[in-house]
């Protein structure tokens, strides 16, 4: 099976290339086991992952230009198998990247905003059961940034026009969230909610399948338009 | 505070080891010093590292280091986390798993309480000290958590109520502890985390440790930490367990390689309790998320009544349930393993055939059956899934006082201080929050009347020297390789299943890796920027040297306990091995000696 895989050290090479390896493939391969393959027994190539298994985010990449995340993403025998590093992300070397730009507002975004702290009898008070199966499912995001990166508004128009799937399923939790104070419509709208085609890119490329996004763009933006903000 | 430090050392020095070169190098000062003490040396290579000042290092942001952090900041003092992994998540917390929580909701005396850590080779000491450290209120970890702005606890998804699954007198267990959370709140309280930064050694000055050497893994620059008082929260180092196709056999991390308790292990401090590790059942195909518990199907010990052998044997039925405990659920497949009832793969089958065994996996599993069928198109109804042990934890840790300082190092506290789980293997999940904190209210204490020595730079040129020589070696295998070489000889040695003939021969295997492969690994990448082939072959030493100390703890306890089976001394022996075992490191040298129990009152 054929495997490109893009190489890029900035401390030598102008720009990102590709190098071809030939991979023995075995059903079911991931691309993972693609990458481990070539970098135990054909050549040093540099990438990131930690739980194989869609719950750290850490080997988000694309494969033939569709990002992914590697450990539960399928290679193809008889396919081209590009391999490039998460698009729209600063390379580190190779197929390493820096999410912290998004990874660190969705850090600030997660925070949770509260007068005062949370005490035993709150925690114990039932909650709105809609709203707990709302918010439950957005608790699978890892924060991989593949749907950011796959997104079509922030490609075009970037972060500062649509902070992305990534951040905005963040701001719809914490939305969501009872015990949360802040103001998550307009950091939603002010995200750039409106600015979102719902076209559900996001959704087809995300593995925690859990997750509705466009449902979520849909309760933020009637949020919104009750509220005057749309 | 930050400050940038500037040395001086020529390849020649590097070549020769380094520890002892003095020709050509500049006294550590601030930068702005150092230029001109450059420009007196034209044959010296420019060095920088960076340098830390704090009262408190904290050397990993998992479930320990993160309730360490909060410690310390809620006791007012200034603290560094360094994490091995990016955006400030690493290691097992950095995954964004469904994670259960239990704890014990009671004030009961320790000894009376059920708490998931006490056994017989428990260090009552550490057990009891730790669990009085969070009474009252503080023990409740679902109002800590919600504080941390976790999600919502696990709810009755048509009531709202609270739905927790263990709900009795002194336990209390629940789902939906998403553990990333944690690191949010560090991001909150304004801690600084070093990513992507490995820590190499320990700093010790006389005895007593003054903070950490350290590697950038972005730019390849070292970085000094200096603290009063470092707290080891690495976690289990599982990493160096069996290999698949993309991991070990472990649910655990790549960042998961003990590179504290190799070092402190290194330094002469004695390990304790490297024979046990913890295990769950996971599946072995497809290969690429064999033994992943995030993506993985498996069983624990709620569901023994759907587990048979290759022969079709539901071994567990008839047992008493309300004995079983983790323990005894990884005993009792080891044993029937080595009675022939195994796989080829040493595995054995949950049955699907009939629909309770689902309801029975537990929800982290259940979550997976869909995945299986979208990515891989298997769907498992009706089928017996092969399962094999992965170790989900392992103990194998620095000896410590009833104050988790590692004994040894003044100043180095370790949030697993050895025989803190005894023969539970290091399940820690629920134990390391309390641990953090209360290595962290005893630094506070100990702190109080140190002051930092000036920084003996022969420390730093000696650890720079130690790993850029490895940029220089030729000849030998790849670090990749010479680490499933030490993987595979570690799990023949301590799989749950321990044969005198395997065990000897992972022993022996490991040896010849230390004396042939080691000396010659040879890195295929040389950039300092992201060298992952230069990180594999400085953990690789950390992985060889507790890899031999489990494999060689495991072949001295001449008994059946804990988690394994042997099938030589198939019972358990309290006449003799009622004891931990402590293991020793001399000049690349591994030894095992019998070590009392502590006891609370002793």
């Amino acid at each position: 099976m054929k495997v490109s895989v893009q190489k890029y050290d900035p401390s030598i090479d102008k720009e990102p290339y590709l190098e071809e390896f030939e991979v023995p493939y075995h059903k079911n391969m991931t691309l993972l086991e693609a990458l481990v393959y070539i970098n135990d027994n054909l050549a040093p190539i540099v990438f990131d992952y930690s739980c194989r298994g869609r719950d750290c985010g850490r080997c988000a990449m694309a494969l033939d230009g569709t990002p992914c995340l590697a450990c539960v993403t399928l290679v193809k025998e008889d396919g081209d198998n590009v391999i490039t590093s998460l698009p729209g992300f600063p390379i580190v070397r190779d197929l390493v990247v820096d999410k912290t730009k998004v990874t660190s507002r969705v850090q600030q975004i997660m925070a949770r905003k509260r007068a005062k702290p949370l005490t035993l009898d709150e925690i114990n008070a039932p909650v709105d059961p809609e709203i707990y199966n709302k918010m439950n499912p957005l608790e699978q995001c890892a924060r991989c940034c593949v749907c950011t990166a796959a997104c079509p508004v922030v490609a075009e128009m970037g972060l500062k026009k649509f902070v992305g799937p990534t951040q905005m399923i963040a701001i719809g939790l914490r939305y969501y969230d009872p015990y949360d104070q802040g103001d998550r419509v307009v950091e939603a709208v002010q995200g750039g909610l409106f600015n979102c085609i719902q076209c559900g890119t996001c959704t087809s490329v995300c593995k925690a399948l859990e997750i509705d996004h466009l449902s979520v763009w849909a309760d933020l933006r009637a949020a919104a338009e009750e509220r005057g903000l749309a | 505070m930050e400050t940038q430090h500037v040395m001086n050392v020529s390849r020649r020095d590097l070549i020769a080891g380094g520890a002892a070169a003095t020709v050509g190098l500049t006294a550590a000062t601030t930068l702005g010093t150092t230029t001109q003490a450059l420009a007196d040396d034209p044959q010296g290579e420019r060095i920088e590292y960076d340098v830390f000042d704090t009262d408190i290092c904290i050397i990993g942001s998992g479930l320990g280091g993160v309730a360490a952090a909060i410690a310390a900041v809620d006791a007012g003092k200034n603290v560094v986390v360094i994490e091995k992994g990016p955006h400030g998540f690493g290691g097992v917390a950095g995954y964004n798993w469904d994670q259960f929580i239990n704890f014990v909701r009671d004030d009961l005396p320790w000894q009376e309480s059920t708490d998931f850590v006490l056994n017989e080779l428990t260090n009552q000491k550490i057990e009891k000290n730790s669990y009085e450290h969070w009474m009252g209120e503080d023990r409740n970890l679902m109002v800590r958590y919600e504080n941390m702005g976790y999600g919502l606890l696990n709810r009755n998804p048509e009531t709202g109520e609270i739905a927790p699954l263990l709900d009795f007198p002194t336990i209390y267990g629940i789902y939906r502890g998403f553990s990333r959370h944690q690191l949010d709140t560090l991001g909150d309280l304004g801690v600084k985390i070093l990513d992507q930064t490995i820590a190499t050694d320990v700093i010790v000055q006389d005895g007593i440790c003054t903070g950490v050497t350290a590697l950038h893994i972005p730019t390849g620059s070292m970085r000094v930490i200096r603290a009063k008082a470092t707290i080891c929260c690495t976690g289990a180092s599982t990493w160096l367990y069996g290999w698949n196709t993309v991991g070990p056999k472990t649910i655990n991390s790549p960042d998961n390689t003990g590179d504290i308790d190799a070092a402190v292990f290194r330094h002469g401090c004695a390990l304790e309790g490297n024979e046990f590790f913890q295990c769950d059942l996971l599946n072995y195909e497809p290969t690429g998320i064999a033994c992943s518990f995030q993506s993985g199907i498996g069983a624990d010990s709620g569901c023994c009544e759907y587990i048979c052998d290759q022969d079709g044997n539901y071994f567990f039925r008839g047992m008493d349930y309300s004995t079983l405990n983790k323990i005894t659920f990884t005993q009792t497949i080891a044993e029937c393993i080595a009675n022939g009832g195994g796989t080829e793969n040493n595995g054995v089958y949950v049955d699907f055939s009939s629909p309770e065994a689902f309801a029975a996996i537990g929800e982290t599993y259940q979550r997976n059956i869909e995945l299986w069928k979208q990515v891989f198109g298997i769907d498992v109804e009706g089928t017996k899934l092969e399962v094999g042990l992965e170790a989900y934890e392992r103990s194998g840790n620095p000896v410590a006082d009833e104050n988790l300082m590692v004994e040894g190092i003044a100043g180095l506290f370790s949030t697993r201080g050895g025989g803190y789980s005894g023969s539970q293997g290091g399940s820690t999940v629920n134990i390391s929050p309390r641990n953090g904190s209360y290595a962290v209210s005893k630094a506070v204490e100990y702190i109080e009347n140190v002051s930092l020595p000036a920084l003996d730079e022969e420390i730093v040129k000696a650890e720079y020297a130690r790993l850029h020589e490895l940029f220089e070696r030729e000849g030998g295998n790849r670090p990749q390789k010479v680490r499933r070489m030490i993987q595979n000889a570690c799990y023949e040695a301590c799989q749950p299943t321990r044969t005198t003939a395997n065990m000897e021969a992972g022993i022996a295997e490991l040896e010849r890796i230390r004396k042939e492969e080691m000396p010659k690994m040879t890195l295929g990448d040389k950039s300092p920027v992201f060298n992952t082939d230069w990180k594999c072959a400085i953990e690789n030493y950390n992985l060889l040297d507790l890899a031999e100390a489990a494999a060689k703890a495991s072949l001295f306890r001449e008994e059946t306990r804990g988690h394994m089976y042997r099938p030589e001394f198939p019972t358990q022996d309290n006449e003799n091995w009622l004891c931990n075992v402590h293991t020793y490191y001399n000049d690349g040298n591994i030894t095992c000696e019998k070590a009392d129990v502590v006891l609370a009152d002793a």
